[in-house]
């Protein structure tokens, strides 16, 4: 009868843990024994926890194709109109000012003369409809356009109102003009009809996404198009590339450098900040799929109760057996738990799969690279078994409170 | 454990026990009852059905506790004890045989046997063979491993004596064993529990099996609540 208080504590340990396991592994026969009802427990918790791991997965792969899109689309372009100009347009020292600026790479002219020319290469051709712009070299550059063939780009601000164009390369692919290729200067035999006007095509350009209009345009010089194409111009617009987030603040203070007395009647076009509009979408989508999640997870808890509670009830002769042969109704309310977490384990481990495999799925169809964050598993497992044992604390009280009587009188 | 008690030396020592009702209506259901049963001893309790024979099985087995008397197993007091204490009183004593076997459809037969064992210091081994043993002992050791969902009535009673015994109680309570089975698989359970004094543990059997009369050391005849002079 008598220990030294060590070992008996060491035993008493080893007895708790093999307790521990035998009641765990009790429970787990009585989930693999019975698929159905087992399936029937888990599918809710199973679900919540599949839609919060597809939902976050997709939210944070979506949130990286945002952060691309707003990339390039990050408004590094201020953009300017002038609503009463007159036809010179705008003055060259407050343009110089302009460019002067520190944020500012390139400014320039790049309006609208007409938006709805008719071009053709001769006259029984059909005619296209395209836009005449007004632009000068700074112009040019600050959208990115590039010469593809044909005279330098750099040329046009020197052609002094001679009737010369360039044109994009859409529009000159629909009308059949190629200058020839790698001689400046030399070759200018393709001519065009603006209206009527003939033009001789100087070079072809090409212009980023951005600025995708220009690839249809037939690019002019202010003097060609007050003297040879008709009508008195569209709009008069300043176009200045700036360094990435730097737009809002140089358009505020390019209003006032090229329009001190506001006679110009300025506006400032300059597209709203990409950075802002990312944040609120990212934010919005993550909090969109983690509260979707956490309703199917509430759903699925209340299931995985109910299920298990219709268990208790169906087995409550045996375990009211066992509380006749002498469990405690902590042993008995312990192996109800022990039941719950094991299937919130199945369901996590199940819906992580059934969650990645979905959001994989869904990425490869629109063509993106899955994000995962690392930890999500971890997180949405243990969500998973805290859902489940939430479920299942009633009925393991329940349980618990099953008289042993019931073994002796059913 | 110590079985040696002072006193009387009797292993279940009822004293005026009794059970009223107070929910839904006022109701007596055992009158006051002394009774005395001694180690080893082997007892059939009989009567008309609704006697109260079950409730006084159940109060010997502390599955109830009584609304009035006193009631010493070995000497101790058992009323006033909590729901742990009595639960493991239950576990290193009894042993529980009902007219259903309730055995865990799933499991194996031997396995429903080890559900009957308490002691936490066996290991593994030892759990397996003191059930293996146990099926040896109602003969159905081949069996040890098929489902109790596939085993018959007779065999599943078999079992449940099994899971009753493999702890080797002092007290086996068996509420109507039979009544499940036809004659001649009833006669064999019968037997087998009448076996059990040959362990050392003493039998408190409620039947209306008039065989058991027979087997029985000693026949206690409750009506109308209360035991029969
Ligand atoms: N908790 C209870 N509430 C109300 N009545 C009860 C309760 N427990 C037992 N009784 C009643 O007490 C009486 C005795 O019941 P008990 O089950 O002990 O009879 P029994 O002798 O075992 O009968 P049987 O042979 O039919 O099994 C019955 O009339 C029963 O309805
Ligand atoms: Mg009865």
């Amino acid at each position: 009868m008598t220990t030294t208080p060590a070992s008996d504590l060491a035993s008493r340990a080893r007895q708790r843990v093999g307790e521990v396991v035998r009641v765990s592994a009790d429970a787990a026969r009585a989930l693999i024994q019975r698929p159905m009802h087992t399936l029937a427990m888990i599918a809710g918790v199973m679900l919540a926890v599949a839609s919060a791991t597809a939902g976050v997965v997709v939210a944070d792969t979506q949130q990286a194709r945002i952060d691309l899109r707003f990339d390039l689309q990050r408004s590094d372009h201020v953009v300017i109109q002038a609503d009463d100009l007159p036809p010179a347009g705008f003055p060259a020292q407050q343009l110089r000012r302009l460019v002067a600026l520190e944020p500012v790479t390139a400014a320039g002219e790049l309006s609208i003369w007409d938006h709805s020319a008719r071009v053709s290469r001769s006259i029984p051709d059909t005619p296209v409809t395209s836009n005449v712009v007004v632009a000068d070299v700074g112009g040019l550059a600050a959208a990115g356009v590039l010469g593809r063939s044909g005279a330098p780009l750099e040329l046009i601000s020197a052609t002094s109102g001679a009737p010369v164009a360039w044109i994009g390369d859409r529009l000159a692919a629909r009308l059949g003009v190629a200058p020839a290729t790698g001689s400046p200067g030399a070759g200018q035999d393709a001519q065009i009809l603006v209206d009527g006007t003939p033009l001789s095509v100087a070079g072809v350009v090409s212009a980023p996404s951005a600025f995708g209009y220009l690839s249809g345009a037939v690019v002019v010089s202010r003097a060609t198009a007050v003297e040879h194409v008709s009508g008195a111009g569209e709009n008069m617009r300043v176009v200045a590339q700036v360094r990435p987030g730097a737009a809002k603040a140089v358009g505020g203070y390019a209003t006032q450098a090229l329009d001190p007395q506001g006679d110009a009647g300025l506006r400032d076009l300059t597209p709203p900040d990409g950075e802002i509009l990312k944040s609120n979408v990212a934010s919005d989508l993550r909090r969109i799929g983690m509260a979707l999640a956490v309703v199917i997870g509430l759903v699925g808890m209340l299931t995985a109760a109910n299920t298990l509670i219709m268990s208790v009830y169906q087995r409550r002769r045996e375990l009211g057996l066992r509380s006749a042969m002498g469990w405690s109704r902590r042993k008995i309310g312990a192996l109800l738990l022990a039941e719950s977490a094991l299937a919130g384990l199945l369901a996590g481990v199940l819906g992580v799969g059934l969650g990645f495999a979905g959001a994989a799925i869904w990425c490869e169809v629109q063509d993106w690279e899955l994000i995962i964050e690392p930890l999500l598993p971890v997180v949405v497992l243990a969500g998973g078994v805290l859902a489940s044992l939430v479920g299942g604390l009633l009925p393991a009280l329940k349980a618990a409170s099953i008289s042993p009587l019931t073994a002796m009188r059913s | 454990m110590t079985g040696s008690t002072p006193g009387s030396g009797a292993l279940v020592e009822l004293s005026g026990v009794g059970l009223e009702i107070a929910h839904p209506v006022r109701t007596r259901i055992l009158q006051p009852t002394d009774l005395e049963i001694v180690a080893g001893e082997s007892v059939a309790i009989v009567g008309p059905s609704g006697a109260g024979k079950t409730t006084l099985a159940s109060i010997i087995g502390t599955l109830q506790s009584p609304s009035e008397g006193s009631y010493r197993f070995a000497g101790q007091e058992m009323v006033g004890k909590t729901r742990k204490e009595l639960a493991r009183f239950r576990a290193g004593q009894l042993g529980f045989v009902f007219q259903q076997a309730h055995l865990v459809e799933y499991r194996t037969a031997r396995a429903n046997v080890e559900l009957g064992l308490t002691d936490p210091s066996l290991n593994r081994a030892g759990r397996r063979e003191l059930s293996m043993e146990a099926l040896r002992r109602v003969g159905l050791h081949r069996l040890g491993e098929r489902l109790a969902a596939h085993l018959s009535g007779g065999e599943q009673q078999r079992v449940a004596i099994a899971r009753a015994l493999v702890k080797a109680p002092s007290l086996v309570i068996a509420d109507e064993p039979t009544s499940a089975l036809d004659q001649r698989t009833g006669q064999a359970i019968l037997e087998l529990l009448a076996g059990v004094g040959t362990l050392g543990a003493t039998l408190v059997l409620v039947t209306h099996d008039e065989r058991a009369m027979g087997t029985a050391g000693r026949v206690v005849t409750i009506v109308d609540g209360g035991i029969r002079p």
